[in-house]
């Protein structure tokens, strides 16, 4: 990937975003990890160093069992992927999101989903990444990926999902 | 022009308008409505209705005259000052009047006798569907009345009547429903003899099920005064007796006493027509009323408040006044008592304990 | 000696009959739980002008009272005599033979852009007026808050409690998928009447609370990106960030009693604690610092305890500390999760969200944590606010699966009369604010 490359990318995000806020999940701004597969404003899957290969390939989400906030042994191979990506790109900074499944209320699964998105933080600082390039965000329930009310849903709704950013734009 | 062209100019017209209009932007100036409610002074009131009624009231003219100043009345308009801000919403609303009627008036079903048979225990599945709209509120077996005895609902097409020695009556009811619904049979309100709340209703355990209980910690539901009252009539009495006791035989009862089973009677009557709101801070307050009664089982003058303890005046008040209504409703046509005992019955005090029923 | 044993025979036979002398005394413990039947001839109209707001108004006065659970409307198709002036005698003997309890009759005039309303409550089977006849006035917009303000009375002159339907209720509505929800802040009159928008679409919204005084509301706001405390003021709908003690993130705010000071949970580091601000100093003081997750607080009407929810034994309680934190004292003792308390208006009971064996409740319990009691149950029943009278509690309930909406509920606290109130979208987080003055 040569940087003019890169320029094009940053131009594309900066005008389909307007603006890195992680609120992603709000009215008018673009989903950064809506990978469109090809070539779209995350980059080829196939570039390692485009967000899309960050999604795909290194994988941006772990996965949590109820109630906990404690780090499987999966999901320390994908923070490893992550951490050495971050590593090798440098110019990238990351929003983590937590998030909890339905069951709970409102103010504990905020609370809850803090507690896993700072499992996530702590992992790649001690892995080595700066702590000024991650911050963290929760969203408790309120943004489920899986609709469904079964646990082949929830299990995929309890996760910390990294989403990278350019750096001098975060 | 192509067809982009069009959705694209129909897009920003759209948007324009919506810009113009500003719905839903939360800068915007908002237009102000100024709600203003006023109560008047009683004198204004009083003012007021003989202005626009010449004749005398006949019921309760006097009541008018009260000042109509209270504590929680609203204030004026000048100091209301209050700006209820309205934006028009796009989607007018107007819940209220599509309100479906409430769900716990409609009698329940076959399902209500809860009377002690455990109920098979329902399946766990909740019963609304996806797809089923959330206003379909799953109504648990809740029968509107709760009585110390069940009573099965009553056929589709009777009446409900909250008395039935009033329906039995041939006076005013039975013209009263000759005039209104012309065909119909009444029939005590099906009830049942616990409140079934939502959250007991999947179990339906009938251990879980909440009856009326008894508190832990709860005044003594004896008033004392029915003791003090008796020592001071043992005192006095022997002080009588003492002194002369010739003076005295008016006042003792004649006649055989009341019987358990016509004194059980009597209570039930009474209780059928107490109406406790369990959930009512009243229900704090046990109350003793005293009356007369007429030799037809009517009540006879005023109803007095002989005692109350375990509130403050608003909620004895309150107690008070379900208290007598209990008495007045159940008695309008006249306690059914033993005529030779009137003497033993003439006059009477009950005591309306909710301890055993509030919830508060 | 002799002299003696005369007195004491005496007593003897005098006791007995002296016992049954006087009143015959019965004790009532088991009485009956029903609706109170009361009648409502439409209200007279006292011009042509009149005749529709009369009606209006007629109907809001007995829904509100039926919707309590704890009156019903006697049809007018059964009353014997009608009323047809508010100045006419009033015949008891025919209210009292259909078993109508009290009596509401009222009269409406409209002039110009004012409504008056007065009317009379009457106990029909004492054959008296209760309290003294009332007059209200208001702009003809300001209509159905007259009728709640008559019903207020009505309700407030029978029960010996004050009323709540004159009040509104500030709560999050909601529209779109349920993985990318669309959440504004609403207001509504208590029984769904009258919503406005508080809030545009500007990002997540959660969990509003009024203030005491109901001029300003509290909220969680994802605006900025990360949740933050926003205070809007009702009157001008002007939102500002609440200056709160740094921190990843701080939601789930409310108000003391007086409206000086805000308790809310403050995340850092991913330990969430409950932190007080005080409005007029900016001051931020720690309530807890525990390393478990303590949210949901909620002050008691005193102003000196605060109730809160807490994962420190493992699994979410509740505990009541005091307002100047420190030690916690555990109120929740049964199976399952609590969570969300909010401390009643009259300050006796406490009511909560449980989430036990697959479902949700919402419940009650003293202040000790006996008693509790529980109202309702689904799949998910979430964020219960009290009536300022303390009487009926409000919350949401979300339907199951991919479809699944919340809606707005209220149940009275004796766990009687569970129904939806109406909104014109979905609707969470409901709060309800004070009585209007």
């Amino acid at each position: 990937m040569n940087s003019l490359t890169k320029i094009a990318f940053l131009v594309v995000a900066l005008t389909a975003a307007a603006c890195t806020s992680p609120n992603r999940f709000g009215g008018n701004s673009v989903d950064l990890n809506d990978s469109t597969g090809g070539f779209g404003p995350l980059g080829s899957v196939d570039d390692p160093s485009s967000p899309a290969f960050f999604n795909e390939r290194v994988g941006d989400r772990v996965l949590f069992a109820v109630d906990q906030s404690t780090l499987s042994a999966e999901a320390m191979v994908v923070l490893d992927g992550q951490i050495s990506w971050l590593m090798e790109n440098p110019d990238y900074a990351a929003v983590i999101e937590g998030h909890a499944d339905e069951q709970g209320t409102r103010e504990y699964n905020l609370a809850l989903g803090a507690r896993r998105a700072n499992a996530v933080r702590e992992y790649l600082i001690t892995g080595g990444i700066a702590a000024s390039r991650i911050q963290t965000v929760s969203y408790g329930k309120e943004r489920p990926i899986a609709v469904c009310s079964e646990e082949s849903c929830y299990t995929q709704n309890r996760r910390a999902v990294t989403v990278i950013s350019i750096a001098s734009l975060g | 022009m192509s067809i982009g062209t069009y959705i694209s100019a129909f897009m920003h017209a759209a948007l324009l308008l919506w810009l113009i209009v500003g719905w839903g932007l939360q800068h915007d100036p908002l237009p102000f409505e100024v709600t203003e409610v006023s109560v008047v002074s009683g004198e204004e009131f009083e003012a007021l209705v003989r202005a626009t009624s010449p004749d005398a009231i006949t019921d309760a003219p006097e009541m008018i005259a009260d000042p109509v100043v209270e504590e929680n009345s609203p204030a004026p308009p000048e100091q209301t000052e209050e700006t209820v801000r309205i934006v028009e919403p796009e989607v007018a609303p107007t819940p209220t009047e599509e309100t479906p009627p409430p769900q716990p008036l409609v009698p329940p079903d076959q399902e209500v006798d809860v009377s002690d048979t455990v109920p098979v225990l329902p399946d766990f599945q909740p019963p609304s569907a996806p797809d089923l709209p959330p206003s379909d509120t799953p109504t648990p077996r809740e029968a509107p009345r709760v009585a110390p005895e069940p009573i099965a609902p009553p056929p589709e097409d009777t009446a409900i009547d909250d008395l039935v020695q009033e329906s039995s009556e041939p006076s005013d009811v039975s013209e009263a429903e000759a005039e209104a619904e012309p065909v119909e049979a009444t029939a005590p309100e099906a009830a049942t003899t616990e409140i079934v709340t939502e959250a007991e209703t999947p179990s339906g355990a009938p251990e879980t099920t909440i009856r009326p209980r008894a508190r832990p910690v709860r005044p003594s539901p004896q008033p004392q005064p029915t003791e003090t009252v008796e020592e001071d009539a043992v005192s006095n009495a022997v002080a009588d007796a003492v002194s002369d006791n010739a003076e005295d035989a008016p006042v003792i009862p004649s006649g055989p006493p009341m019987s358990g089973a016509e004194e059980d009677a009597f209570r039930r009557s009474i209780a059928q027509c107490w109406n406790v709101d369990v959930g009512a801070e009243w229900t704090r307050v046990t109350v003793t009323i005293g009356f007369s009664l007429t030799r037809e089982g009517r009540v006879d003058g005023e109803i007095r408040l002989v005692n109350a303890q375990g509130g403050d005046q608003t909620q004895s008040n309150a107690a008070f006044q379900a208290a007598r209504r209990a008495v007045l409703r159940c008695g309008a046509s006249g306690y059914d008592l033993p005529a030779d005992k009137y003497d033993r019955w003439r006059e009477v005090e009950v005591t309306f304990d909710p301890s055993t029923m509030r919830l508060r | 000696m002799k002299r003696l044993l005369v007195v004491l025979i005496m007593i003897c036979t005098a006791v007995p009959v002296m016992a049954q002398n006087g009143p015959l005394r019965l004790t009532i413990t088991d009485g009956v739980i029903e609706p109170l039947p009361f009648a409502l001839p439409s209200f007279q109209a006292e011009s042509v002008a009149s005749v529709e707001m009369a009606q209006n108004i007629s109907r809001v006065i007995a829904d509100d009272l039926t919707g309590t659970g704890l009156f019903r409307q006697i049809p007018s198709s059964a009353f014997i005599s009608q009323q047809e002036t508010f100045t006419q005698a009033i015949a008891f003997p025919d209210w009292r033979a259909i078993n109508a309890q009290a009596l509401v009759i009222g009269a409406v005039a409209v002039n110009g852009d004012q409504v008056v309303v007065k009317f009379r409550l009457y106990d029909v089977f004492l054959g008296q007026e209760m309290g003294s006849g009332m007059q209200l006035v208001s702009s003809v917009s300001g209509w159905r808050r007259l009728a709640h303000r008559v019903a207020d009375q009505v309700y407030a002159r029978i029960t010996g409690e004050s009323g709540y339907f004159d009040s509104r209720v500030v709560y999050v509505a909601e529209s779109g998928p349920k993985d990318n929800r669309q959440k504004r802040l609403a207001i509504m009159d208590y029984d769904g009447a009258n919503v406005q928008y508080l809030t545009g679409n500007v990002g997540l919204v959660l969990a509003p609370r009024f203030s005491p005084t109901g001029d300003r509301v509290l909220y969680t706001s994802f605006e900025s990106g990360f949740p933050r405390i926003n205070v809007l003021e009702v009157a001008n709908v002007a939102p500002r960030q609440l200056a709160t003690q740094a921190g990843e993130m701080a939601f789930s705010p409310r108000f003391s009693r007086d409206g000086r000071q805000v308790i809310y949970s403050l995340a850092n580091g991913g330990n969430t604690d409950i932190w007080r601000t005080d409005l007029a100093t900016g001051r931020h003081t720690r309530l807890t610092a525990a390393p478990s997750i303590e949210t949901a607080p909620s002050f008691s009407p005193d102003g000196q305890s605060i109730v809160f929810e807490s994962d420190r034994s493992g699994s979410p309680q509740l505990y009541i500390m005091s307002a100047e934190g420190g030690e916690a004292r555990r109120i929740s003792s049964g199976a399952g999760r609590y969570g969300t308390p909010v401390w009643s208006p009259r300050g006796d009971l406490i009511a909560f969200t449980k989430q036990n064996a697959g479902r949700f409740h919402i419940g009650v319990m003293r202040t000790d944590g006996s008693e509790e009691r529980l109202l309702t149950a689904s799949f998910l029943d979430e964020a219960p606010t009290w009536s300022p009278n303390g009487r009926v509690i409000m919350f949401f309930r979300e339907t199951r699966g991919a479809q699944g909406v919340p809606a707005l509920y209220s149940v009275d606290v004796s766990g009687r009369n569970l129904r939806q109130v109406p909104t014109p979208t979905a609707a969470s987080d409901p709060s309800w604010g004070p009585l209007q003055n």
